[in-house]
């Protein structure tokens, strides 16, 4: 285990670029989420508790559950973890000047290497399918049914929904375009091994990545993901032109340079890992309450 | 649908067969959360039961009315957390005819076979202790020995 919980939520930062694009997002999930950083803090907002007794027995138990690598929490994190830091990430010293100012992409256009669409949607899908696996491993297969599983995963809110807007917006919407989704279902149903294997991220889950074939895995867990994420944009408002607005407040780039763009949010963002120690904080925090 | 529904059941068979098989077993005195699962209430006045968490020896759900959650149901064993059953003095109320005890300021719990704790606790600050209590008895408690 690297780090534990506790030491991962305080580490969270409370600005930065990750923090102002998420916010960006708040236009697709209205008030659904909220920058929680610290573990003491996240067990107040979770529980609504305020208590020091209650929360210190809340904070014991979730980091024995933490420690114990058999329960899931510490693989869904470091999957997390593995999917952000596949793409080669811009140093966040470098990104500390950016606090509180507007960003200007040309000044990071050496950094910059826009991705071809089929690595940009391999990308994407591959996202999607790292998404499934953790949500297995920090909350099990909840229910007795598929039905029950598809619900929990329909009802995703908070810091899970908008990481779900944060694939479908900077990995899908911008570098693909509007029809991100069909695009994603149209190249997958293609893809071979040799296709996968070109990204940082597959060699990263490809370990995690259940049943010892990856291949079958991706396809058939993006097909189960296929009508949720068709209608996930238009469900929510989102349309390119609403995100680029949103953007132009905080990011400095050329229009119709959307492959740029994404590139950017790519190496200077870690989204992923971001909401990702959020959102296994939260179930490992109801659980321990619930356990206590 | 019909195939996607084939692809998804695929793709988690494929997960809990790789969870199952990854680390040493679990200890064999802790009952699997899935044995919980029909102990939970079943959906009435208007208000749904959506599970959102399943380990080995806890279960939850979520409560949720028009698509609001409004309380958090767990079953867990207290095999896995003995302290757990600490709170439950000689002598405390009962609910459903088992010792009863809160749960910080907003969580209902009672310990069922001196073993199982299930608790109720209120997400929607609307959700009342009463209301707790009320959905502690729609348990299906007879499974829990």
């Amino acid at each position: 285990m690297s780090k534990a919980i506790d030491q991962l939520v305080d580490e969270l930062p409370s600005s930065g670029m990750t923090v102002r694009v998420l916010g960006l997002l708040d236009f697709a999930a209205p008030g659904q989420w909220q920058n929680t950083t610290g573990f003491d803090n996240t067990i107040r907002y979770v529980t609504g508790e305020s208590d020091a007794g209650f929360i210190g027995q809340v904070r014991q138990r979730a980091l024995t559950l933490y420690a114990d690598p058999n329960e899931g929490y510490q693989r869904a994190v470091s999957i997390y973890q593995m999917v952000d830091s596949a793409g080669g990430k811009v140093g966040l010293a470098s990104m500390a000047h950016m606090l509180g100012e507007k960003v200007g992409i040309l000044s990071f256009l050496s950094k910059l290497t826009p991705k071809e669409d089929q690595a940009q949607t391999v990308d994407l899908g591959l996202k999607l399918v790292a998404e499934m696996v953790a949500f297995c491993y920090t909350n099990g297969f909840p229910g007795d049914s598929i039905s029950d599983f598809m619900g929990a995963v329909k009802s995703y809110e908070k810091e899970n929904l908008i990481r779900l807007c944060g694939i479908a917006v900077f990995d899908g919407l911008i570098p693909l375009g509007p029809d991100y989704a069909q695009k994603l279902m149209d190249s997958a149903s293609g893809w071979s091994v040799d296709d996968l294997a070109k990204s940082p991220i597959y060699k990263g889950i490809q370990g995690v990545v259940p049943g010892g074939e990856a291949l079958p895995f991706v396809k058939s867990g993006l097909g189960a993901f296929h009508s949720y994420l068709s209608s996930f944009a238009s469900d929510r408002g989102i349309t390119l032109d609403k995100v680029l607005d949103q953007m132009r407040g905080v990011i400095d780039f050329s229009e119709g340079k959307f492959d740029l763009l994404a590139a950017f949010l790519d190496i200077s963002t870690n989204y992923m890992e971001h909401t990702g120690i959020q959102s296994v904080s939260r179930s490992l925090i109801q659980r321990a309450a619930g356990e206590i | 649908m019909k195939k996607i529904a084939l692809l998804l059941a695929l793709a988690l068979t494929l997960v809990l067969v790789y969870c199952s098989r990854s680390g040493p077993s679990p200890e064999p005195q802790i009952a699997p959360g899935k044995n919980f699962n029909s102990a939970f209430p079943k959906p009435s006045a208007g208000l749904t039961v959506q599970f959102t968490q399943e380990k080995e020896g806890y279960a939850q759900a979520d409560l949720l009315k028009d698509g609001k959650k409004m309380a958090q149901l767990s079953i867990s064993d207290t095999d896995s957390n003995p302290s757990a059953r600490e709170k439950f003095k000689p002598g405390a109320r009962t609910i459903a005819g088992h010792p009863s005890a809160t749960v910080g300021s907003l969580g209902t719990a009672i310990l069922v076979a001196n073993r199982y704790q299930v608790q109720v606790r209120s997400i929607d600050p609307g959700f009342t202790a009463q209301e707790r209590e009320a959905w502690l008895n729609q348990f299906q408690l007879g499974g829990l020995k």
